[in-house]
């Protein structure tokens, strides 16, 4: 008997062995580091399952981390696989899939703000993508900026108040809607373009004209389209290198040219 | 005679229900209308937005030449609504072939008008990309005119690869009585992360006053904007009333915006 005993204690013990070789590589994965914070203005934080951590210049970033910037906050992730993420103020960022792995490719899901990403040259053929709720942005190599914003009624959209505005500063991005993957709008450097609730993206428009809005100017950006454009025109986008000439002048000064004053002394024009 | 009464009554009374559902439909759909429009319309700015310009050029054709500079200045209030406050300098020369825009004063004549104008007025959005400045003042120096000016703009087809730019302004000048206007259509040639380019023509009529017949001129112009430094340069040749001329003009913008980012 006391034999029979040992026995079920040895099985007993090698499933547990078993149990623990088993979930050891997803206990790992967990705990996978997928990049670091590389720069850091203001504050953020990490919410890191049910702990909130303090960010710092060098903190590591885990699979299934959020991380969220305060208002006149910004942060800088350098990702293992070398892309850079430049998150702007009040911006909330997941990263729900194994951003490192070159195979399943980066996936990242920017639940508000704004995000403006690097993709070296060299990684320019993996596929990487940026998901908001409502829409997907895949990309192909290149710099370019994604913003969520919700909660805000832009005009001529009939109500709708949620936008994913995306523009590119170089490369190629492939904008869709989730609602309707199959409808894709590529955008190239240079332009931009806005994805409002349901509806597909709208055409691809010059940077700073269509409307979109960029990463710190949540509530709409200047120019035409659609954005919630501020009466000072492109002065939001201007703040984050993507402003487009005054709304009022094209690309000339202000005022008109003098008035046509008569000369002095004559009675025609001149 | 009372049955018909009591149907005329009746008649009168649904009239005037459906009048009151018509008047009622028609106020609901406009302030739906409204709320699509100009949502928010109240409310704040957000983020409030001061816009400073530099803007200054050079004027020169075979009858005169002018040279300006001044800045504006651009502080939200709303998102439909925006005050706006603007110094002009002048420098107008008369004489002939002018033809270096940006120093006519290197040639031998004398400056025949310098003076400053003020203004100060609105800015109003009255759709994404279409902009409205009311504006009114007086100039300072070899002129004292009291000057009203609207400045129309509106960006069209926006979300194709070139849109078009239709810019409209005009001024009166209460002292030499002379009305001027400007109208200008260009296209996006081109956009880059760093570049925007358009072309396109314009032209500027004036009258009034002294002026007996109208005059003015007109021509195509370049323009090319620098995104990373807020700078823009336009250029405009043509031919006109005062002859030939040749205008060279640009911008910098430096924008202060409340809430930060990157």
């Amino acid at each position: 008997m006391p034999g029979r005993t040992d026995g079920r204690a040895v099985c007993l013990f090698l499933a547990l062995v078993s149990l623990v070789l088993f979930f050891a590589p997803s206990i790992a994965c967990a705990q996978q580091i997928v990049g670091t914070v590389s720069q850091l203005s203001g504050t953020a934080q990490i919410q890191r399952g049910s702990l909130n951590v303090a960010v710092a210049q060098g903190t590591a970033i885990q699979l299934h981390d959020r991380l969220a910037t305060s208002v006149k906050s910004s942060a800088t992730v350098t990702l293992a696989s070398g892309i850079t993420l430049t998150l702007a103020e009040h911006t909330n960022l997941t990263f729900d899939q194994n951003v490192t792995s070159a195979g399943t490719g980066p996936q990242l899901n920017l639940v508000e703000g704004g995000l403006r990403s690097i993709v070296p040259v060299l990684l320019r053929r993996e596929s990487f993508e940026i998901h908001t709720p409502n829409a997907v942005t895949a990309v192909r190599g290149t710099d370019f900026d994604t913003t969520y914003t919700e909660g805000v009624v832009r005009p001529g959209y009939e109500g709708c108040q949620r936008y994913t505005d995306v523009r590119v500063r170089a490369g190629v991005v492939a904008v869709s809607n989730l609602a309707n993957p199959t409808q894709v709008v590529e955008i190239e450097a240079g332009y931009e373009t806005t994805v409002p609730c349901e509806l597909p993206p709208l055409n691809a428009g010059p940077l700073g004209i269509a409307g979109a809005a960029g990463p710190g100017e949540a509530s709409g950006g200047g120019g035409g389209g659609g954005g919630g454009i501020s009466a000072a025109g492109g002065a939001a986008a201007a703040a984050v290198g993507f402003s487009a000439p005054p709304p009022g002048s094209g690309t000339s000064a202000p005022p008109p040219p003098p008035p046509p004053m008569p000369p002095l002394g004559t009675t025609t024009g001149p | 005679m009372a049955s018909q009464s009591k149907t005329l009554r009746t008649f009168r009374m649904v009239g005037l229900l459906v009048l009151a559902c018509a008047l009622g439909w028609t106020g609901s759909a406009r302030a739906q209308l409204l709320q699509n429009l100009y949502p928010g319309f109240f409310e704040p700015a957000k983020p409030q937005v001061l816009d400073a310009i530099l803007f200054g050029g050079g004027f020169g054709s075979q009858d005169y030449g002018a040279v300006q500079e001044g800045f504006q200045l651009e502080q939200t209030v709303t998102p439909y609504v925006g005050v706006v406050g603007r110094v002009t300098g002048y420098q107008l020369w008369i004489g002939d072939h002018f033809n270096n825009p940006l120093a006519p004063s290197t040639l031998t004549h004398q400056a025949r008008l310098n003076f400053a104008r003020l203004q100060g007025g609105v800015e109003l959005t009255l759709y994404p990309g279409t902009t409205l400045f009311l504006l009114g003042g007086g100039d300072v120096g070899d002129s004292s005119a009291a000057v009203i000016e609207g400045d129309y703009s509106s960006w069209l087809f926006t979300h194709t690869h070139h849109p078009i730019n239709f810019s409209f302004s005009a001024s009166h000048d209460y002292e030499n009585h002379v009305t001027a206007s400007e109208i200008d259509l260009r296209m996006v040639a081109f956009s880059t992360a760093n570049y925007l380019g358009t072309f396109g023509g314009g032209g500027a009529i004036y009258q009034g006053g002294q002026i007996s017949s109208a005059g003015g001129q007109g021509g195509p112009d370049l323009g090319i904007y620098f995104r990373k430094w807020g700078f823009g340069v336009d250029v405009q040749g043509g031919y006109g009333t005062a002859g030939g001329f040749g205008q060279l003009s640009f911008i910098k913008q430096f924008d202060f915006v409340e809430s930060g980012s990157f």
